[in-house]
Protein backbone atom coordinates (compact mmCIF):
# COMPACT_ATOMS: atom_id res chain seq x y z
CA UNK A 1 0.00 0.00 0.00
CA UNK A 2 2.57 2.41 1.11
CA UNK A 3 6.51 2.05 0.00
CA UNK A 4 8.90 4.34 1.68
CA UNK A 5 12.47 4.10 0.32
CA UNK A 6 15.57 6.36 0.73
CA UNK A 7 13.16 9.36 2.90
CA UNK A 8 15.92 11.66 4.15
CA UNK A 9 15.22 14.83 6.17
CA UNK A 10 18.03 17.11 7.45
CA UNK A 11 17.02 19.71 9.61
CA UNK A 12 19.89 21.75 8.87
CA UNK A 13 23.21 19.80 8.62
CA UNK A 14 21.14 17.18 11.64
CA UNK A 15 20.22 13.64 9.59
CA UNK A 16 16.86 13.21 11.37
CA UNK A 17 15.23 10.86 8.89
CA UNK A 18 17.28 8.60 6.73
CA UNK A 19 15.35 5.71 6.44
CA UNK A 20 15.97 2.96 3.56
CA UNK A 21 13.30 0.84 2.95
CA UNK A 22 9.44 0.94 4.81
CA UNK A 23 6.72 -1.44 3.10
CA UNK A 24 3.25 -0.75 5.09
CA UNK A 25 1.17 -3.73 3.53
CA UNK A 26 -2.50 -3.09 2.50
CA UNK A 27 -5.04 -3.93 5.49
CA UNK A 28 -2.71 -4.29 8.34
CA UNK A 29 -1.20 -2.55 11.36
CA UNK A 30 2.06 -1.67 10.69
CA UNK A 31 3.88 -0.14 13.97
CA UNK A 32 6.65 1.75 13.72
CA UNK A 33 8.72 2.41 17.52
CA UNK A 34 11.77 3.29 18.56
CA UNK A 35 13.56 5.70 21.61
CA UNK A 36 12.43 9.36 21.94
CA UNK A 37 14.21 11.30 19.13
CA UNK A 38 14.44 8.06 17.07
CA UNK A 39 12.57 10.57 14.25
CA UNK A 40 9.24 8.41 14.59
CA UNK A 41 7.63 11.99 14.30
CA UNK A 42 9.13 13.47 11.82
CA UNK A 43 8.72 10.32 9.84
CA UNK A 44 5.15 10.95 10.06
CA UNK A 45 5.48 14.85 9.40
CA UNK A 46 7.19 13.84 6.17
CA UNK A 47 5.06 11.37 4.83
CA UNK A 48 1.88 13.54 5.94
CA UNK A 49 3.11 16.72 4.47
CA UNK A 50 3.63 18.58 6.69
CA UNK A 51 7.40 18.65 6.04
CA UNK A 52 9.24 18.13 3.09
CA UNK A 53 11.65 15.67 2.29
CA UNK A 54 15.50 16.08 1.03
CA UNK A 55 15.11 12.89 -0.45
CA UNK A 56 13.89 9.99 -1.29
CA UNK A 57 10.55 8.72 -2.20
CA UNK A 58 6.83 7.89 -0.99
CA UNK A 59 4.74 5.48 -3.07
CA UNK A 60 0.72 5.06 -2.27
CA UNK A 61 -0.82 2.35 -4.44
CA UNK A 62 1.92 2.44 -6.43
CA UNK A 63 1.51 7.00 -6.78
CA UNK A 64 4.35 9.08 -5.97
CA UNK A 65 3.38 11.19 -3.46
CA UNK A 66 6.39 12.18 -2.07
CA UNK A 67 6.41 15.53 -0.95
CA UNK A 68 2.33 16.31 -1.22
CA UNK A 69 0.89 19.19 0.81
CA UNK A 70 -1.62 17.89 3.32
CA UNK A 71 -4.48 18.52 1.25
CA UNK A 72 -3.77 16.41 -1.53
CA UNK A 73 -2.84 13.83 0.31
CA UNK A 74 -5.99 13.48 2.41
CA UNK A 75 -7.34 13.50 -1.24
CA UNK A 76 -5.43 10.76 -2.40
CA UNK A 77 -6.69 8.67 0.89
CA UNK A 78 -3.64 9.12 3.06
CA UNK A 79 -4.91 10.85 6.63
CA UNK A 80 -2.59 11.23 9.75
CA UNK A 81 -3.59 11.88 13.16
CA UNK A 82 -1.31 13.95 16.05
CA UNK A 83 0.29 12.70 19.11
CA UNK A 84 -1.23 15.13 20.93
CA UNK A 85 -5.10 15.12 20.12
CA UNK A 86 -5.73 18.35 17.84
CA UNK A 87 -9.45 18.36 17.91
CA UNK A 88 -11.42 21.43 16.81
CA UNK A 89 -12.13 22.34 20.32
CA UNK A 90 -14.78 25.17 18.93
CA UNK A 91 -16.77 23.16 16.71
CA UNK A 92 -19.45 20.41 18.00
CA UNK A 93 -18.10 16.49 18.03
CA UNK A 94 -20.95 16.18 14.92
CA UNK A 95 -19.55 18.89 13.09
CA UNK A 96 -15.88 17.91 13.47
CA UNK A 97 -17.19 15.02 11.71
CA UNK A 98 -19.24 16.70 9.36
CA UNK A 99 -16.27 18.91 8.17
CA UNK A 100 -14.27 16.17 7.29
CA UNK A 101 -16.25 15.09 4.53
CA UNK A 102 -14.99 15.80 1.45
CA UNK A 103 -16.44 17.60 -1.59
CA UNK A 104 -19.31 19.25 -0.29
CA UNK A 105 -21.06 21.75 -2.44
CA UNK A 106 -21.90 23.58 0.47
CA UNK A 107 -17.73 24.93 1.31
CA UNK A 108 -18.38 27.28 -1.97
CA UNK A 109 -19.19 30.73 -1.09
CA UNK A 110 -21.53 31.12 -4.39
CA UNK A 111 -23.28 27.54 -3.70
CA UNK A 112 -23.47 27.96 -0.16
CA UNK A 113 -25.74 31.39 -0.80
CA UNK A 114 -27.78 29.61 -3.87
CA UNK A 115 -27.96 25.90 -4.04
CA UNK A 116 -29.74 25.98 -0.23
CA UNK A 117 -31.50 22.74 -1.35
CA UNK A 118 -29.29 20.08 -2.16
CA UNK A 119 -27.26 21.55 0.31
CA UNK A 120 -29.61 20.78 2.93
CA UNK A 121 -29.73 17.09 0.87
CA UNK A 122 -25.69 16.92 1.16
CA UNK A 123 -25.64 17.58 5.01
CA UNK A 124 -28.16 15.36 5.65
CA UNK A 125 -26.37 12.24 4.17
CA UNK A 126 -23.51 14.02 6.10
CA UNK A 127 -24.73 13.62 9.03
CA UNK A 128 -26.07 10.08 8.37
CA UNK A 129 -22.51 8.94 7.78
CA UNK A 130 -21.29 10.88 11.07
CA UNK A 131 -24.04 9.15 12.98
CA UNK A 132 -23.65 5.95 11.72
CA UNK A 133 -19.50 6.11 12.72
CA UNK A 134 -20.24 7.90 15.95
CA UNK A 135 -22.92 5.54 17.19
CA UNK A 136 -20.39 2.78 16.91
CA UNK A 137 -18.11 4.21 19.72
CA UNK A 138 -21.48 5.87 21.78
CA UNK A 139 -20.30 9.06 20.84
CA UNK A 140 -23.66 10.09 19.08
CA UNK A 141 -25.42 10.93 22.16
CA UNK A 142 -22.35 13.55 23.13
CA UNK A 143 -22.75 14.90 19.26
CA UNK A 144 -23.72 18.54 20.47
CA UNK A 145 -21.26 18.60 22.97
CA UNK A 146 -18.21 20.56 21.95
CA UNK A 147 -15.06 18.55 20.92
CA UNK A 148 -12.88 20.15 24.15
CA UNK A 149 -15.33 18.47 26.89
CA UNK A 150 -13.57 14.95 25.32
CA UNK A 151 -11.61 13.15 27.68
CA UNK A 152 -8.55 12.46 26.03
CA UNK A 153 -9.27 8.68 25.01
CA UNK A 154 -12.45 10.26 23.16
CA UNK A 155 -10.53 12.67 21.22
CA UNK A 156 -8.33 10.00 20.28
CA UNK A 157 -11.39 8.32 18.84
CA UNK A 158 -12.78 11.40 17.29
CA UNK A 159 -9.36 11.97 15.55
CA UNK A 160 -9.86 8.43 14.09
CA UNK A 161 -13.18 8.81 13.25
CA UNK A 162 -12.63 12.09 11.55
CA UNK A 163 -10.37 10.50 9.45
CA UNK A 164 -13.01 7.96 8.60
CA UNK A 165 -15.02 10.27 6.86
CA UNK A 166 -12.72 10.56 4.47
CA UNK A 167 -13.33 7.11 3.51
CA UNK A 168 -9.10 6.61 3.32
CA UNK A 169 -6.70 4.11 2.82
CA UNK A 170 -4.05 4.75 5.42
CA UNK A 171 -4.44 6.01 8.57
CA UNK A 172 -1.02 7.53 10.31
CA UNK A 173 -1.44 7.74 13.68
CA UNK A 174 1.17 9.33 15.84
CA UNK A 175 0.65 7.61 19.50
CA UNK A 176 -3.01 6.86 19.87
CA UNK A 177 -2.12 5.42 23.58
CA UNK A 178 -0.52 8.91 24.69
CA UNK A 179 -3.14 10.49 27.49
CA UNK A 180 -5.86 7.43 27.27
CA UNK A 181 -7.00 6.17 30.40
CA UNK A 182 -6.04 2.01 30.16
CA UNK A 183 -10.19 1.58 29.70
CA UNK A 184 -10.38 3.65 27.12
CA UNK A 185 -7.10 2.40 25.46
CA UNK A 186 -9.13 -0.99 25.36
CA UNK A 187 -12.22 0.67 23.45
CA UNK A 188 -9.51 2.26 21.15
CA UNK A 189 -7.80 -1.24 20.53
CA UNK A 190 -11.32 -2.66 19.39
CA UNK A 191 -12.14 0.13 17.13
CA UNK A 192 -8.90 0.16 15.23
CA UNK A 193 -9.08 -3.57 14.75
CA UNK A 194 -12.81 -3.43 13.28
CA UNK A 195 -11.39 -0.71 11.25
CA UNK A 196 -8.90 -2.87 9.83
CA UNK A 197 -10.89 -6.03 9.77
CA UNK A 198 -12.82 -3.94 7.40
CA UNK A 199 -9.72 -3.09 4.91
CA UNK A 200 -8.33 0.26 6.67
CA UNK A 201 -4.77 0.33 6.55
CA UNK A 202 -2.82 1.67 9.42
CA UNK A 203 0.89 3.20 10.43
CA UNK A 204 1.17 3.63 14.46
CA UNK A 205 3.89 5.34 16.35
CA UNK A 206 3.78 4.20 19.50
CA UNK A 207 5.54 3.26 23.43
CA UNK A 208 2.78 1.43 24.69
CA UNK A 209 4.25 -1.55 24.27
CA UNK A 210 1.03 -3.49 24.96
CA UNK A 211 -1.07 -1.54 22.77
CA UNK A 212 1.78 -2.31 20.07
CA UNK A 213 0.97 -5.80 20.78
CA UNK A 214 -2.50 -6.15 20.76
CA UNK A 215 -2.60 -4.10 17.23
CA UNK A 216 0.58 -4.69 15.26
CA UNK A 217 0.98 -7.02 12.41
CA UNK A 218 4.40 -5.84 11.93
CA UNK A 219 6.92 -3.94 13.49
CA UNK A 220 9.62 -1.70 12.17
CA UNK A 221 12.35 -0.25 14.78
CA UNK A 222 13.68 3.25 14.50
CA UNK A 223 17.15 4.87 15.82
CA UNK A 224 18.92 7.65 14.83
CA UNK A 225 16.29 7.78 12.13
CA UNK A 226 16.88 5.05 10.25
CA UNK A 227 15.18 1.63 10.71
CA UNK A 228 17.27 -1.38 12.28
CA UNK A 229 14.99 -4.14 11.85
CA UNK A 230 10.74 -5.45 11.51
CA UNK A 231 9.75 -8.30 12.83
CA UNK A 232 6.47 -9.60 14.65
CA UNK A 233 6.26 -8.52 18.16
CA UNK A 234 7.81 -11.53 19.24
CA UNK A 235 10.89 -11.28 17.18
CA UNK A 236 11.21 -7.29 17.81
CA UNK A 237 11.04 -7.54 21.43
CA UNK A 238 13.61 -10.52 21.86
CA UNK A 239 16.58 -9.04 19.57
CA UNK A 240 19.81 -7.89 21.44
CA UNK A 241 20.15 -5.07 19.68
CA UNK A 242 16.61 -3.54 20.19
CA UNK A 243 17.21 -3.90 23.70
CA UNK A 244 19.96 -2.41 23.61
CA UNK A 245 18.82 0.14 21.65
CA UNK A 246 15.98 1.42 24.10
CA UNK A 247 18.01 0.58 27.48
CA UNK A 248 21.62 1.14 26.61
CA UNK A 249 24.40 -1.40 26.26
CA UNK A 250 24.09 -3.73 29.39
CA UNK A 251 28.03 -3.54 30.76
CA UNK B 1 -34.38 65.05 17.52
CA UNK B 2 -35.39 62.76 15.12
CA UNK B 3 -32.36 63.75 13.18
CA UNK B 4 -29.67 63.28 15.80
CA UNK B 5 -31.85 59.86 16.31
CA UNK B 6 -31.45 58.55 12.56
CA UNK B 7 -28.25 60.02 12.16
CA UNK B 8 -27.37 57.90 15.43
CA UNK B 9 -29.01 54.79 13.80
CA UNK B 10 -26.85 55.27 10.37
CA UNK B 11 -23.80 55.30 12.07
CA UNK B 12 -24.86 52.15 14.16
CA UNK B 13 -25.35 50.69 11.29
CA UNK B 14 -22.43 51.25 9.16
CA UNK B 15 -20.06 50.40 12.30
CA UNK B 16 -22.16 47.50 12.62
CA UNK B 17 -21.44 46.20 8.80
CA UNK B 18 -17.45 47.18 9.63
CA UNK B 19 -17.90 44.64 12.52
CA UNK B 20 -19.66 41.87 10.46
CA UNK B 21 -16.87 42.15 7.92
CA UNK B 22 -14.45 41.69 10.69
CA UNK B 23 -16.55 38.99 11.79
CA UNK B 24 -16.47 36.86 9.07
CA UNK B 25 -12.58 37.27 8.49
CA UNK B 26 -11.34 37.50 11.90
CA UNK B 27 -14.47 36.22 14.07
CA UNK B 28 -14.68 33.11 11.82
CA UNK B 29 -11.71 32.81 9.68
CA UNK B 30 -9.24 33.73 12.44
CA UNK B 31 -7.39 36.10 9.77
CA UNK B 32 -7.05 39.71 11.90
CA UNK B 33 -7.13 42.37 9.90
CA UNK B 34 -5.97 45.41 11.66
CA UNK B 35 -6.14 47.14 8.59
CA UNK B 36 -9.69 46.89 8.10
CA UNK B 37 -10.45 50.65 7.90
CA UNK B 38 -7.86 50.72 4.33
CA UNK B 39 -10.55 48.62 2.85
CA UNK B 40 -13.27 50.57 4.47
CA UNK B 41 -11.29 54.00 3.19
CA UNK B 42 -10.73 52.66 -0.49
CA UNK B 43 -14.38 51.60 -0.73
CA UNK B 44 -15.77 54.66 0.19
CA UNK B 45 -13.15 57.17 -2.10
CA UNK B 46 -14.75 54.39 -4.78
CA UNK B 47 -18.12 54.81 -3.44
CA UNK B 48 -17.52 58.67 -3.47
CA UNK B 49 -15.83 59.10 -6.86
CA UNK B 50 -18.53 57.12 -8.74
CA UNK B 51 -21.42 59.17 -7.13
CA UNK B 52 -19.40 62.38 -8.10
CA UNK B 53 -19.03 61.02 -11.86
CA UNK B 54 -22.87 61.00 -11.50
CA UNK B 55 -23.63 56.77 -11.50
CA UNK B 56 -26.41 56.28 -9.92
CA UNK B 57 -27.27 54.44 -6.41
CA UNK B 58 -26.91 51.06 -7.58
CA UNK B 59 -23.48 51.24 -9.94
CA UNK B 60 -21.81 52.87 -7.33
CA UNK B 61 -23.04 50.29 -4.59
CA UNK B 62 -21.37 47.67 -7.06
CA UNK B 63 -18.48 49.64 -7.42
CA UNK B 64 -17.69 49.69 -3.48
CA UNK B 65 -18.46 46.12 -3.39
CA UNK B 66 -16.26 44.80 -6.37
CA UNK B 67 -13.39 47.45 -4.73
CA UNK B 68 -13.77 45.77 -1.33
CA UNK B 69 -13.82 42.21 -2.78
CA UNK B 70 -10.65 42.51 -5.26
CA UNK B 71 -8.76 44.12 -2.58
CA UNK B 72 -9.63 41.54 -0.39
CA UNK B 73 -8.71 38.79 -2.16
CA UNK B 74 -5.42 40.70 -3.54
CA UNK B 75 -4.42 41.36 -0.10
CA UNK B 76 -5.05 37.78 1.42
CA UNK B 77 -3.93 35.73 -1.95
CA UNK B 78 -0.55 37.37 -0.92
CA UNK B 79 -0.18 37.77 2.47
CA UNK B 80 -2.84 34.67 4.20
CA UNK B 81 0.26 32.57 4.13
CA UNK B 82 1.84 34.39 7.05
CA UNK B 83 1.21 33.49 10.35
CA UNK B 84 -2.16 34.99 12.01
CA UNK B 85 0.56 38.14 14.14
CA UNK B 86 2.46 38.82 10.45
CA UNK B 87 -0.68 38.75 8.18
CA UNK B 88 -2.44 41.05 11.20
CA UNK B 89 0.65 43.49 10.18
CA UNK B 90 0.64 42.98 6.55
CA UNK B 91 -3.30 44.22 6.54
CA UNK B 92 -1.96 47.48 8.57
CA UNK B 93 0.72 47.96 5.96
CA UNK B 94 -1.53 47.56 3.50
CA UNK B 95 -4.08 50.55 5.06
CA UNK B 96 -1.19 52.73 5.75
CA UNK B 97 -0.39 52.56 2.11
CA UNK B 98 -4.75 53.21 1.07
CA UNK B 99 -4.11 56.20 3.57
CA UNK B 100 -0.95 57.72 1.92
CA UNK B 101 -2.21 56.89 -1.20
CA UNK B 102 -5.74 59.02 -0.43
CA UNK B 103 -3.55 61.47 1.23
CA UNK B 104 -1.51 62.86 -1.73
CA UNK B 105 -3.06 61.82 -5.40
CA UNK B 106 -4.66 64.98 -5.25
CA UNK B 107 -5.69 65.07 -8.98
CA UNK B 108 -8.05 62.15 -7.42
CA UNK B 109 -8.63 62.12 -3.82
CA UNK B 110 -8.69 65.99 -3.21
CA UNK B 111 -5.60 65.09 -0.40
CA UNK B 112 -6.14 65.87 2.77
CA UNK B 113 -9.38 68.23 1.51
CA UNK B 114 -10.94 65.30 1.09
CA UNK B 115 -13.78 65.11 -1.63
CA UNK B 116 -17.17 67.22 -0.67
CA UNK B 117 -20.53 67.56 -2.74
CA UNK B 118 -20.92 63.72 -2.60
CA UNK B 119 -24.52 63.52 -4.19
CA UNK B 120 -27.12 61.80 -1.90
CA UNK B 121 -28.46 58.77 -3.25
CA UNK B 122 -32.74 58.82 -3.57
CA UNK B 123 -32.81 62.36 -2.55
CA UNK B 124 -35.23 63.39 -5.42
CA UNK B 125 -38.02 61.44 -3.43
CA UNK B 126 -37.80 63.49 -0.45
CA UNK B 127 -36.07 65.88 1.59
CA UNK B 128 -35.36 67.23 4.86
CA UNK B 129 -36.26 65.52 8.02
CA UNK B 130 -38.23 62.43 6.05
CA UNK B 131 -34.85 62.15 4.05
CA UNK B 132 -33.14 61.12 6.86
CA UNK B 133 -35.64 58.56 7.50
CA UNK B 134 -35.53 57.28 3.69
CA UNK B 135 -31.81 57.58 4.26
CA UNK B 136 -31.90 55.52 7.45
CA UNK B 137 -34.70 52.98 5.76
CA UNK B 138 -32.46 52.66 2.71
CA UNK B 139 -29.05 51.87 5.01
CA UNK B 140 -31.27 49.22 7.22
CA UNK B 141 -31.94 47.23 3.92
CA UNK B 142 -28.83 47.13 2.47
CA UNK B 143 -27.49 45.80 6.32
CA UNK B 144 -29.82 43.77 6.71
CA UNK B 145 -29.45 42.08 3.07
CA UNK B 146 -25.25 41.82 4.18
CA UNK B 147 -26.77 40.54 7.48
CA UNK B 148 -28.53 37.59 5.50
CA UNK B 149 -25.52 37.06 3.47
CA UNK B 150 -22.99 36.59 6.41
CA UNK B 151 -25.28 34.34 8.36
CA UNK B 152 -26.19 31.80 5.72
CA UNK B 153 -22.35 31.81 4.85
CA UNK B 154 -21.97 31.24 8.73
CA UNK B 155 -23.99 28.32 9.24
CA UNK B 156 -23.38 26.71 5.74
CA UNK B 157 -20.11 24.15 5.44
CA UNK B 158 -18.14 26.98 4.17
CA UNK B 159 -18.86 28.53 7.49
CA UNK B 160 -17.68 25.01 9.56
CA UNK B 161 -14.42 24.72 7.54
CA UNK B 162 -13.95 28.34 8.11
CA UNK B 163 -14.11 27.72 11.64
CA UNK B 164 -12.04 24.38 11.54
CA UNK B 165 -9.33 25.94 10.19
CA UNK B 166 -9.44 29.13 12.99
CA UNK B 167 -9.13 26.37 15.48
CA UNK B 168 -6.39 24.55 13.71
CA UNK B 169 -5.16 25.05 10.08
CA UNK B 170 -2.91 21.84 9.94
CA UNK B 171 -5.77 19.97 10.73
CA UNK B 172 -7.73 21.54 8.44
CA UNK B 173 -5.41 20.75 5.71
CA UNK B 174 -4.95 17.30 7.05
CA UNK B 175 -8.71 16.89 5.95
CA UNK B 176 -8.16 17.69 2.85
CA UNK B 177 -9.35 21.52 2.86
CA UNK B 178 -7.21 24.10 0.82
CA UNK B 179 -6.23 26.36 3.44
CA UNK B 180 -4.87 29.30 1.24
CA UNK B 181 -8.26 29.13 -1.20
CA UNK B 182 -10.77 29.26 1.92
CA UNK B 183 -8.93 32.33 3.44
CA UNK B 184 -9.24 34.42 0.37
CA UNK B 185 -12.97 33.54 -0.20
CA UNK B 186 -13.59 34.56 3.65
CA UNK B 187 -11.37 37.55 3.44
CA UNK B 188 -13.20 38.73 -0.09
CA UNK B 189 -16.65 38.11 1.52
CA UNK B 190 -15.43 40.55 4.40
CA UNK B 191 -14.43 43.11 1.64
CA UNK B 192 -18.08 43.06 -0.02
CA UNK B 193 -19.53 43.76 3.11
CA UNK B 194 -17.23 46.45 3.67
CA UNK B 195 -17.85 47.81 -0.30
CA UNK B 196 -21.52 48.33 1.24
CA UNK B 197 -20.31 50.20 4.61
CA UNK B 198 -18.14 52.14 2.23
CA UNK B 199 -21.01 53.48 0.07
CA UNK B 200 -23.28 53.88 3.11
CA UNK B 201 -20.33 56.08 4.95
CA UNK B 202 -19.89 57.99 1.60
CA UNK B 203 -23.09 59.04 0.83
CA UNK B 204 -24.60 59.84 4.04
CA UNK B 205 -22.22 62.09 5.10
CA UNK B 206 -21.61 63.58 1.36
CA UNK B 207 -17.55 64.77 2.55
CA UNK B 208 -15.06 62.10 3.03
CA UNK B 209 -11.62 62.83 4.44
CA UNK B 210 -8.28 60.94 4.96
CA UNK B 211 -8.97 61.29 9.10
CA UNK B 212 -12.09 59.77 8.99
CA UNK B 213 -10.24 56.30 8.21
CA UNK B 214 -8.27 55.96 11.64
CA UNK B 215 -7.31 53.05 13.43
CA UNK B 216 -10.25 53.87 15.89
CA UNK B 217 -12.34 52.25 13.02
CA UNK B 218 -10.73 49.05 13.29
CA UNK B 219 -10.71 49.56 17.13
CA UNK B 220 -14.54 49.75 17.31
CA UNK B 221 -15.39 47.02 15.17
CA UNK B 222 -13.21 44.50 16.92
CA UNK B 223 -15.30 46.03 20.45
CA UNK B 224 -18.06 44.72 18.92
CA UNK B 225 -17.00 41.71 17.77
CA UNK B 226 -15.52 40.88 21.35
CA UNK B 227 -18.68 42.26 23.05
CA UNK B 228 -20.90 40.14 21.02
CA UNK B 229 -18.87 37.08 20.91
CA UNK B 230 -16.71 36.30 18.45
CA UNK B 231 -18.36 34.01 15.70
CA UNK B 232 -21.68 35.44 16.19
CA UNK B 233 -23.41 37.62 13.68
CA UNK B 234 -25.96 38.17 16.23
CA UNK B 235 -24.11 38.91 18.86
CA UNK B 236 -21.80 41.59 17.01
CA UNK B 237 -25.05 43.76 16.09
CA UNK B 238 -25.26 44.11 19.78
CA UNK B 239 -22.11 45.02 20.22
CA UNK B 240 -21.94 47.44 17.95
CA UNK B 241 -24.78 48.78 19.52
CA UNK B 242 -23.73 49.42 23.12
CA UNK B 243 -20.32 50.24 21.60
CA UNK B 244 -22.14 53.38 20.09
CA UNK B 245 -24.47 53.79 23.00
CA UNK B 246 -21.30 54.22 25.14
CA UNK B 247 -19.41 56.21 22.62
CA UNK B 248 -22.78 58.78 22.46
CA UNK B 249 -23.67 58.22 25.76
CA UNK B 250 -20.06 59.46 27.39
CA UNK B 251 -20.97 63.05 25.54
CA UNK B 252 -23.03 63.73 28.18
CA UNK B 253 -20.30 63.54 30.80
CA UNK B 254 -20.09 66.69 30.57
CA UNK B 255 -23.43 67.39 31.77
CA UNK B 256 -22.85 65.44 34.88
CA UNK B 257 -19.79 66.46 35.79
CA UNK B 258 -19.35 70.07 35.23
CA UNK B 259 -16.43 70.11 36.79
CA UNK B 260 -14.89 69.07 33.94
CA UNK B 261 -13.34 71.52 31.10
CA UNK B 262 -13.47 69.75 27.67
CA UNK B 263 -10.53 68.06 27.49
CA UNK B 264 -10.68 65.98 30.52
CA UNK B 265 -14.30 65.10 29.73
CA UNK B 266 -12.86 64.17 26.57
CA UNK B 267 -10.42 61.94 27.87
CA UNK B 268 -12.72 60.33 30.39
CA UNK B 269 -14.85 59.51 28.03
CA UNK B 270 -12.04 57.16 26.79
CA UNK B 271 -10.98 55.94 29.60
CA UNK B 272 -14.66 54.75 30.66
CA UNK B 273 -14.75 53.28 27.27
CA UNK B 274 -11.04 51.42 27.91
CA UNK B 275 -12.25 50.50 31.45
CA UNK B 276 -15.71 48.65 29.67
CA UNK B 277 -13.31 46.76 27.57
CA UNK B 278 -11.63 45.71 29.91
CA UNK B 279 -13.70 44.80 32.57
CA UNK B 280 -15.11 42.49 29.36
CA UNK B 281 -12.40 40.40 28.57
CA UNK B 282 -11.97 39.64 32.45
CA UNK B 283 -15.94 38.61 33.19
CA UNK B 284 -17.03 37.84 29.42
CA UNK B 285 -14.23 36.82 27.69
CA UNK B 286 -16.59 35.08 24.98
CA UNK B 287 -18.79 37.99 25.10
CA UNK B 288 -22.58 37.73 25.39
CA UNK B 289 -23.25 35.29 22.13
CA UNK B 290 -22.44 32.24 21.34
CA UNK B 291 -21.21 31.43 18.15
CA UNK B 292 -23.62 29.17 15.85
CA UNK B 293 -23.09 25.57 16.63
CA UNK B 294 -25.28 23.01 14.90
CA UNK B 295 -28.02 20.89 16.77
CA UNK B 296 -29.50 17.59 15.33
CA UNK B 297 -32.27 15.54 16.85
CA UNK B 298 -31.05 12.17 18.58
CA UNK B 299 -34.82 10.99 19.06
CA UNK B 300 -33.59 7.75 18.28
CA UNK B 301 -30.92 6.83 20.54
CA UNK B 302 -30.85 6.86 24.41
Amino acid sequence: MLKISGLTKMFGAYRALNVGNIDIPRAQITGIIGPNGAGKTTLFNTIGGALRPNAGTVLLDGGDVTGLSPHRLAAKGLIRTFQISRDLSALTILENLLVARPGQLGEGVVSALFARRKIRAEEEAAIEQARSLLQRVDLWRLADQSASSLSGGQKKLLEVLRAMMLSPKLILLDEPAAGVAPTMEGVLCDFILELKAEGVTFAIVEHDMEMVKRLCDDIYVLTEGREMMHGTYEQVTTDPRVLNAFLGSMV
Amino acid sequence: MIGYLTAILVVVLISALVALALNLQWGQAGMVNFGIFGFFAATSYVAALSSLAGYPLLISLVLAILTGVALSALVALVSARLREDYFAIATLAFAEAVRLFLLNETWLTGGANGLPGIPRPLSAYSSGQSYELLFFVMALVLAAICFAFAEALTKSPFGRVLRALREDDLVAATLGKHVLSFRIWAFSAGGAILGVAGYLHSSYFGYIDPTQFGAFVTAYAFMAVIAGGRGSNTGLLFGAVSVMVLLEGTRFLKDLMPFLDAGQAASLRLILIGAGLILLLIYKPQGFFREHRLRVDKGDTK
